[in-house]
């Protein structure tokens, strides 16, 4: 038998280990999260897009860029938009990290999001010299030249920030890369957005585009369900 | 008896009187001093001058160089060089057929402009005498003769005087005149005496006055090339400046408060006209320069041994303060204590916290350069364009890429690329090494990005070595991409007066003789052609930018009518600065190319 010291010393352990399962199985659990789905629209006939005259690398970039900073679909959708809820931090991480592509001399996709301290990979499909030029203020600016043997660059950013994107060899090139901890979407081609494992509770949802500024609602999400939020921007 | 009273009122009056007439019969001089003891602030009226002078007085050496004395220095101009020939003849000045083909062998200076004094003390140009006709040579000059008035002697000897012009309580900025380099090309009265005054400081020059009169405008831009006069910004020799990195690199004053406080002493004696007293680039030289001073508050630099986003360490700052950046309005501090340096780069660090929160990334180590083969050298000219270098360097290195007019820094500025084909030196890199370095590291707040991550150093040393190379292929271009040509626009209905012909040779005298024949609505009028180089030589590029032409493609609404008003080009060409525009010189710039 026995003694009853240590009898209790493998109670106490029993206890523990019995603590620590349920602490963990608690943890499991997924935590009560919602969908925000929506769509943004923009009410106005967006101004024909501006060329620009291509001088250099015509084989892969064309002779002609259009302007693509106001993407209006048939239905007055917004493309290219990012809804973002304010402070529902700690979403759960993303199963692959995110790209921008430079393909056809245009950053592909325009508006990408990324968290802060999480790798995004700048990739090369034209196997011509791109440099990855970010402008922001709290992250250090990057500059970094990508030539057409690089297929992949990882760039990481450190605080949360819209932070813009453009190549100088190529100077019509405009990116956007949304650095945040938030759960977020970008538009599609019909301004439709679904933002996934938003917390259940009420939040401040804004809109941001790159060339109509932002918007902000409140919002209240269900566990398990599904809120829509519309946005409409007008021309000014 | 009271003062007051009659009679000594009589006496105390006819005393007044006569001070007052005594005090305004005397000198100017005596005057303000006899005044001063009854009142303040009595204006300065002993030198009688529109300009509001410096009050900073200069004290003036004479520095008398003559082949007897040992401690002779050597003038800029110096009498060993070819002597200067004084042409009397009418023979062409030179036997090169244009100015282009001239300009191809003239002497540059760091801002690109024509370097005169050399030119001629390598006995390239030739003043000529231009006797005046009735007393005086009339404007405008012509391509026909050098714009030289002389009415002095055209067999004097040159005024071989050397001044040394020593601020007052600043003895390191002390400048050096030389009479020879000036005497060559003018004479006694271009100067003396309005505008050789001793009373000036920087910002009056700057600003035009006094040196500044010539200098900036048609002779060197001082805020370009200040170790040409301050002899102790002058740049001292590679292996002495290498000795003191490693020094550096080895050991180096830590930041303590002492450090600190010595560095904000000489900051503001040294650095704060131009970086501003608080480090924001806003000096007051700040508006004349063209490559605007650094804002240390930013954080950012553009010269390190680092790559990705890790600030330069403190030796490259160190590096930077010692060695200026050529080609720029920052000279080389080397004069300046080398503990003072480093007090230098500790304040100037505290302008910004990035120094707090970045953790300081290593530098890279340069390895050993490879021997410069030819077999590393075609790796490198492929390399060059594999990575994309020629789309902004340009296939032979002088900057001329497709994608160079569109290049703008992080304030939005249009930015050039280098010009390696020039042979001049790099801003921050003297030798391969240094190009490799560049290239890793990349300008931050340009352009140009680091290659730190992507290349190897095999790949690295191939690029140093085809950049050395093409250096010196191809002369620096002597103005911002040439000529301009003018594509001919439609001009409005409204516009043409009176469309006559396009026939000019079926034109009456009198017809000719009319103004409003200058718009003639053909086709046959050939594209104008404007010729930068031309007016570079001649003139800095504020002479016209912005004021007058906006430097920005299709901003300028440049039409005959705007000119007969007065505008853009007519600005000087109307007969008094410049040739007029009128009908006898319309060829001179619709000429077909």
């Amino acid at each position: 038998m026995l003694r009853k010291s240590t009898r209790n010393q493998k109670k106490r352990e029993i206890v523990g280990i019995v603590m620590v399962l349920a602490f963990g199985v608690l943890i499991g659990l997924p935590a009560a999260a919602g969908t925000i789905v929506g769509k943004v629209k923009y009410d106005g006939t967006p101004p024909p897009p501006r060329t620009a005259k291509v001088e250099q690398n015509t084989e892969v970039c064309g002779t002609e860029q259009q302007s693509e900073f106001l993407i209006v679909g048939p239905d007055q959708g917004l493309k290219w938009a990012v809804v973002q809820v304010a402070d529902a931090g700690g979403a759960t991480p993303r199963s692959e990290p995110p790209t921008m592509d430079q393909n056809g001399c245009r950053f592909v996709p325009r508006v990408v999001i990324a968290r802060p301290g999480e790798e995004l990979a700048v990739l090369n499909s034209d196997g011509i010299l791109h440099n990855v030029h970010t402008v922001s203020e709290k992250n250090t600016p990057i500059n970094k030249a990508q030539p057409g043997f690089v297929k992949s660059l990882p760039v990481t950013f450190a605080e949360p920030e819209m932070v813009r994107l453009k190549c100088d060899v190529h100077g019509w090139m405009r990116g956007w890369i949304m650095v945040t901890d938030d759960p977020a979407a970008v538009t599609d081609d019909s301004g439709s957005f679904t933002v996934t494992d938003v917390p259940a509770g009420t939040h401040e949802v804004t809109v941001w585009h790159e060339k109509l500024g932002r918007q902000t609602k409140e919002v209240t999400v269900a566990d398990g369900g599904e809120t829509v939020v519309d946005f409409r921007f007008s021309p000014k | 008896m009271s003062i007051f009273q009659k009679r000594s009122r009589k006496g105390s009056l006819a005393v007044l009187l006569v001070s007052i007439v005594a005090v305004l019969a005397c000198s100017a001089e005596t005057r303000r001093k006899t005044l001063k003891v009854f009142f303040d602030g009595v204006p300065d009226r002993t030198e009688s001058t529109r300009v509001e002078e410096s009050s900073d007085p200069i004290a003036v050496a004479l520095v008398r160089s003559t082949p007897d004395e040992p401690d002779r220095l050597p003038t800029q101009f110096s009498l060993e060089a070819p002597p200067v020939r004084w042409a009397s003849s009418d023979a062409p000045l030179e036997a090169i057929g244009s100015w282009e083909e001239a300009l191809e062998i003239m002497p540059t200076d760091d801002a690109h402009g024509v370097d005169w004094v050399r030119a001629a003390a390598d006995g390239l140009i030739a003043p000529k005498f231009v006797p005046p006709k009735g007393g005086e040579s009339e404007p405008p000059y012509t391509l026909d003769t050098i714009a030289l008035v002389t009415s002095g002697f055209p067999d004097r000897p040159l005024l071989d005087l050397d001044l040394q012009l020593v601020p007052e309580g600043k003895p390191f900025f002390a400048a050096r005149f030389p009479h020879a380099a000036h005497t060559f090309l003018l004479n006694c009265s271009s100067c003396h005496p309005k505008a050789a005054r001793m009373r000036t400081d920087m910002d009056r020059i700057l600003a035009g006055e006094a040196c500044g009169k010539c200098h900036g405008k048609v002779a060197f831009q001082p805020e370009m090339e200040c170790a040409r006069c301050h002899e102790k910004l002058r740049p001292a020799a590679d292996t002495v400046v290498e000795e003191e990195l490693s020094r550096a690199r080895k050991a180096s004053p830590s930041a303590t408060p002492e450090v600190a406080a010595r560095g904000q002493e000489v900051y503001q004696d040294y650095c704060s006209f131009c970086h501003g007293e608080s480090g924001d680039g806003l000096g007051r030289f700040a508006p004349y320069l063209a490559t605007k001073p650094r804002d240390f508050t930013t954080g950012k630099y553009k010269f390190r041994s680092t790559i990705g986003t890790a600030p330069p360490t403190d030796v490259d700052i160190f590096g930077t303060i010692t060695r200026g950046v050529p080609g720029t309005s920052m000279p080389a501090w080397q004069a300046l204590d080398y503990d003072d340096r480093w007090a230098l780069v500790h304040y100037i660090k505290t302008f910004t916290d990035r120094f707090a929160e970045q953790v300081i990334a290593e530098p890279i180590s340069i390895p050993e350069p490879p021997e410069f083969t030819e077999e590393l050298l075609a790796f490198g000219k492929d390399l060059y364009v594999q990575a994309g270098c020629n789309a902004c360097h340009g296939d032979n290195g002088d900057g001329n890429g497709p994608s160079a007019p569109t290049l703008r820094d992080d304030a939005g500025d249009p930015i050039r690329p280098f010009n390696f084909a020039s042979g001049r030196p790099m801003k921050s890199a003297w030798s391969p090494a240094g190009t490799y370095r560049v290239v890793m590291s990349g300008l931050p707040g340009t352009p140009m990005p680091g290659f730190g991550e992507v290349l190897d150093s095999r790949m690295a040393w191939a690029l140093a070595a085809h950049v050395e190379s093409l250096r010196g292929t191809a002369r620096a271009p002597f103005a911002v991409r040439g000529d301009i040509l003018f594509e001919r626009q439609e001009i409005p209905e409204q516009e043409v007066p009176r469309l006559v012909t396009t026939d000019l040779h079926t034109l009456t005298a009198e017809e000719l003789a009319q103004d409003e024949l200058f718009l003639l609505a053909g086709k046959d009028i050939p594209p104008t052609t404007f010729p930068h180089w031309f007016h570079r030589i001649r003139f800095k590029c504020s002479s016209c930018h912005e004021s007058v032409f906006r430097m920005e493609a299709g901003a300028n609404p440049i039409t005959m009518t705007a000119m007969r008003r007065g505008e853009f080009c007519a600005s000087c060409h109307n007969g008094e600065i410049a040739w007029e525009i009128g009908f006898p010189t319309c060829i001179r710039c619709h000429v077909a190319r």
